[in-house]
């Protein structure tokens, strides 16, 4: 699983759940390579209005601290739009970078889709 | 008036002319087995008989009798211009005017004159009228002429002049060294014809003899002179021709002096490879060899020589056989040499390659006879056991692998020394898969041929089961079964170990049935640790099962495997080699190659030995586990980025996911840091050098970038939403040593250290 998805491209696919609420498919490397094309969704989804987000962490199988970056930056972003970021599927080694930073205590993190979309309704 | 002195003077000269034209004749003889001699030969016969007839009829006394002579003369008078001309033909090498049928018709008149001469008595178209007058002494005849003899008379002059003008033609058309030669000839052609014309035309008053017999004998001894003056080839100049000039051998003459004079064609070829070989020309200059020659020719008694000689034609070496003959003077004074160069070059080289030939004959004969007598007292002595050995070793050596395996990463080493007697040792690599090699070593308790050829089994067995998934438990588990019966029967065991080796986990699986305990140097320890037999040998129990062992190797760590050979070496005091002797071998040793180490065990052992002989067979196999190291250099781009992060990733990876993620992190944040900090908008290279040493990762980046200053790192707040500033403290977090050095000899050097592989 690892190895295979190490070589694919970086892509987000956007999923509109409802009215200002979105489920992105990450695939690929979030590294300082692929960190602005996030950072560049995040904003876009903020301005049209999607402040309530569940980002799918299946097919990543690496983060490094320039993807925490735009996580962070993304998590600013919709904070001060009054919304909310969950994120769905971390492995346990990318899971282990935010517990380096310690940013584990600041992001929500969901064993599946399905319970991300379910937290995100409640908030 | 008459006056008789000139009969007297006929009869003084005709006699003498007479003995010359025989000697002539006597000595042309000799030479007529030529053609154009030969027609000499007639001439001169012919003016013999004119003149005997000639002096028979001067000295007649009575009127019938010098009738009948002069009728007979005439006989030679006419055939004589006829010969003339055949000769002048021959001579000056017109032999195609000389057929039979123009013989024939050159001889028409003169047979007719004849004729009318024999029956003169009857007509008088030959002689009008004749008298006989005395004159002193001598009866004379007087004749006048009648019609037919003024047609003989300007018919042989016809034929005279047309030899003589051949002649003088072809003399002058000569070349210059004939000169001589054409004077004899030019002479002897118009002397009889002055002679002839003196007498007709009466020119000296009251002579009436008729001198022309004695001239034709004249002529006939110059013309001799002419020709056999430089003897051989310049007999005649058709035979030149015919003989010389078209002669496939190199001939030329040299004067007394030493010069060239004459040279066929053959011998103008040889001009081209030397200049000097030219008429006129020292023949010391063309043939330097001619110098030796003539210290021997001088010498009077030395009429030939015979010699080998070697020339340097245009690069390429030519025999030839040389034969010298002096050439005389007709008083024997001699005059110069005939030199004659008979190429044998071929000849030669068919005797070099006979003489090599037979060289290498005797050679081989030789050859062959000492190695048949070798191989006839090592038959003596060895016999039908020897034979029976051999055929084992033979046997046992087809056994074994020919290579060891290759794998990126390590290195294999193996070999077998069979002692005196033939025992069942076996080991096999058998490559399964682009990262598996399953290894197996044997020891058949048996010897000799029974042995030999269960190993044979046991080893085509194996290699037909086996493939990548072949667990070294099982097969040896499968081993026994299917050879449990076989070897009770024979009352046969073999031990026996079988390893797999993954090469990209690093893993090796083992299984030992009885055979000696492998030796596993751990580079982490710096020590040996055995790896003893996991059950029991097979044959031994028919349902046994062999448990398996895996070994995780590290970069640097040796696996040997050996036969009790080894172990049970014994000196000459009756001591055991021992396995404490052989770990301590292999501990003392860790920088030896694979190879290295394995000579240097049995180089050990046979000192060990020394003179006591190896009583078994030593089988030695060594594994070892390279250090890996990866380099690489690339632009520092953040499109670059995935491959460093995933070639460490990829080396990292047989140390398990956790390890490797850590890895790949710390590379990622450390790259990322220098193409985005140390560059910025600067373009630049990014080097690495990747190491997997026993006990840990290593990993140093260079870049020629901006030094970075750590002092100005500030620790991230943690907890805290930060946009950044998590990727250096990451990477000390995963890491066991982080260490920047600005400006080294290589450029800015991070040192990235992760251990516990």
């Amino acid at each position: 699983m690892q190895e295979e998805t190490q070589h694919l491209p970086f892509t987000v696919e956007e999923h509109v759940l409802a009215e200002g609420r979105a489920l992105l498919h990450i695939q690929g490397r979030l590294d300082a390579v692929s960190a602005p094309a996030l950072k560049a969704h995040f904003r876009r989804l903020v301005e049209t209005g999607y402040t309530q987000l569940v980002l799918d962490f299946g097919a990543v199988p690496f983060i490094d601290s320039s993807g925490l970056a735009a996580l962070v930056s993304g998590l600013k972003l919709i904070r001060e739009s009054g919304g909310a970021l969950k994120l769905a599927r971390l492995t346990r080694q990318t899971r282990m970078v935010f517990e380096l930073t310690l940013l584990d205590r600041i992001f929500d993190f969901c064993d599946s889709v399905e319970a991300a979309t379910v937290s995100l309704q409640h908030t | 008036m008459d006056f008789p002195e000139q009969y007297t003077l006929f009869l003084i000269l005709a006699p003498l002319a007479t003995l010359a034209a025989v000697w002539l004749m006597v000595y042309v003889w000799r030479y007529r087995n030529l053609r154009e001699t030969s027609v000499l030969f007639w001439l001169v016969a012919v003016v013999v008989g004119w003149l005997i007839l000639n002096t028979l009829e001067t000295i007649a006394t009575t009127g019938p009798q010098k009738l009948l002579w002069a009728k007979v003369t005439y006989f030679f008078i006419a055939a004589t211009p006829v010969i003339w001309l055949l000769f002048a033909l021959r001579y000056s090498g017109r032999a195609a005017a000389c057929t039979p049928r123009r013989i024939l018709l050159y001889s028409v008149i003169p047979a007719i004159t004849a004729l009318l001469a024999l029956t003169s008595s009857r007509h008088t178209l030959l002689w009008r009228s004749y008298d006989f007058v005395l004159v002193g002494r001598f009866l004379t005849w007087r004749s006048t002429h009648g019609p037919w003899f003024w047609v003989h008379v300007v018919y042989s002059y016809i034929l005279v002049f047309a030899g003589a003008a051949v002649l003088i033609r072809h003399a002058f058309k000569s070349e210059m060294l004939y000169r001589r030669q054409t004077f004899w000839i030019v002479s002897g052609a118009l002397l009889p014809i002055a002679t002839n014309l003196v007498n007709i035309t009466r020119l000296i008053p009251h002579v009436y003899k008729d001198f022309t017999s004695i001239s034709f004998a004249g002529a006939s001894l110059a013309f001799a002179i002419g020709i056999f003056r430089y003897r051989l080839f310049d007999l005649i100049p058709i035979a030149r021709e015919v003989v010389f000039e078209r002669m496939p051998d190199a001939v030329f003459t040299v004067d007394a002096r030493g010069r060239i004079v004459d040279l066929n064609p053959a011998a103008q070829a040889l001009t081209g490879q030397s200049p000097a070989f030219r008429i006129g020309q020292p023949v010391v200059e063309a043939l330097p060899a001619w110098k030796a020659w003539f210290q021997t020719l001088q010498a009077p008694e030395e009429e030939e020589l015979q010699t080998d000689l070697t020339l340097d034609c245009d690069g390429r070496l030519r025999d030839y056989e040389v034969q010298i003959s002096a050439l005389h003077r007709v008083r024997g004074e001699r005059d110069g040499w005939i030199v004659l160069l008979h190429e044998i070059t071929k000849r030669k080289q068919a005797q070099a390659i006979l003489q090599q030939y037979s060289e290498q004959l005797k050679g081989m004969v030789v050859e062959r006879t000492r190695g048949l007598e070798a191989a006839q007292a090592q038959l003596l002595a060895q016999q039908r056991l020897q034979q029976e050995i051999e055929l084992a070793a033979q046997i046992q050596t087809s056994l074994l692998p020919a290579h060891v395996p290759a794998f990126d990463g390590y290195e294999f080493a193996a070999m077998a020394i069979p002692s005196r007697y033939v025992s069942g040792d076996l080991y096999d690599f058998i490559v399964t898969g682009p990262e598996t090699c399953h290894i197996v070593v044997a020891d058949i308790a048996g010897k000799g041929v029974p042995a030999a050829l269960l190993s044979s089994t046991a080893r085509t067995l194996i290699r037909a089961e086996t493939d990548h998934e072949t667990s070294p438990g099982r097969m040896l588990t499968n081993v026994n079964a299917s050879f449990y019966r076989d070897l009770a029967q024979a009352e046969m065991f073999i031990t026996f170990l079988a390893a797999r080796l993954d090469a990209r986990s690093g893993t090796l699986a083992y299984a030992n049935a009885g055979h000696t305990a492998a030796l596993w140097w751990r580079q982490a320890t710096g020590r040996c640790e055995m790896c003893p037999a996991t059950g029991l040998p097979i044959g031994v129990l028919p349902d046994a099962t062999v448990e398996e062992r895996v070994l995780a190797l590290h970069p640097g760590d040796t696996l040997v495997f050996y036969s009790d050979g080894i172990p049970e070496a014994t000196n000459a005091a009756g001591e055991f080699f021992g396995m404490e002797r052989l770990a301590a071998l292999v501990d003392a040793n860790p920088h030896l190659s694979a190879a290295g180490l394995m000579q240097y065990i049995v180089g050990a052992v046979e000192v060990f030995v020394g003179s006591a002989s190896h009583s078994d067979d030593i089988t030695l196999l060594v594994l070892k586990v390279l250090p890996r190291v990866l380099s690489f250099d690339c632009e520092a781009v953040l499109d670059n980025l995935h491959e460093i992060a995933t070639l460490v990733r990829r080396a990292a990876q047989p140390y398990g996911e956790t390890f490797a993620y850590a890895v790949e992190l710390a590379t990622s944040e450390i790259a990322s840091n220098i193409i985005k900090h140390a560059y910025g908008t600067a373009s630049g290279r990014i080097r690495g050098v990747l190491q997997v040493l026993p006990d840990r990762l290593q990993l140093d980046l260079y870049d020629d970038g901006a030094p970075f200053d750590p002092n100005a790192l500030k620790p991230p707040d943690l907890g805290e939403l930060h946009e950044g500033g998590y990727g250096l403290f990451i990477a000390q977090k995963v890491l066991d040593e982080l260490r920047y050095t600005a400006r080294t000899a290589q450029g800015n050097h991070w040192k990235l250290v992760k251990l516990e592989l």
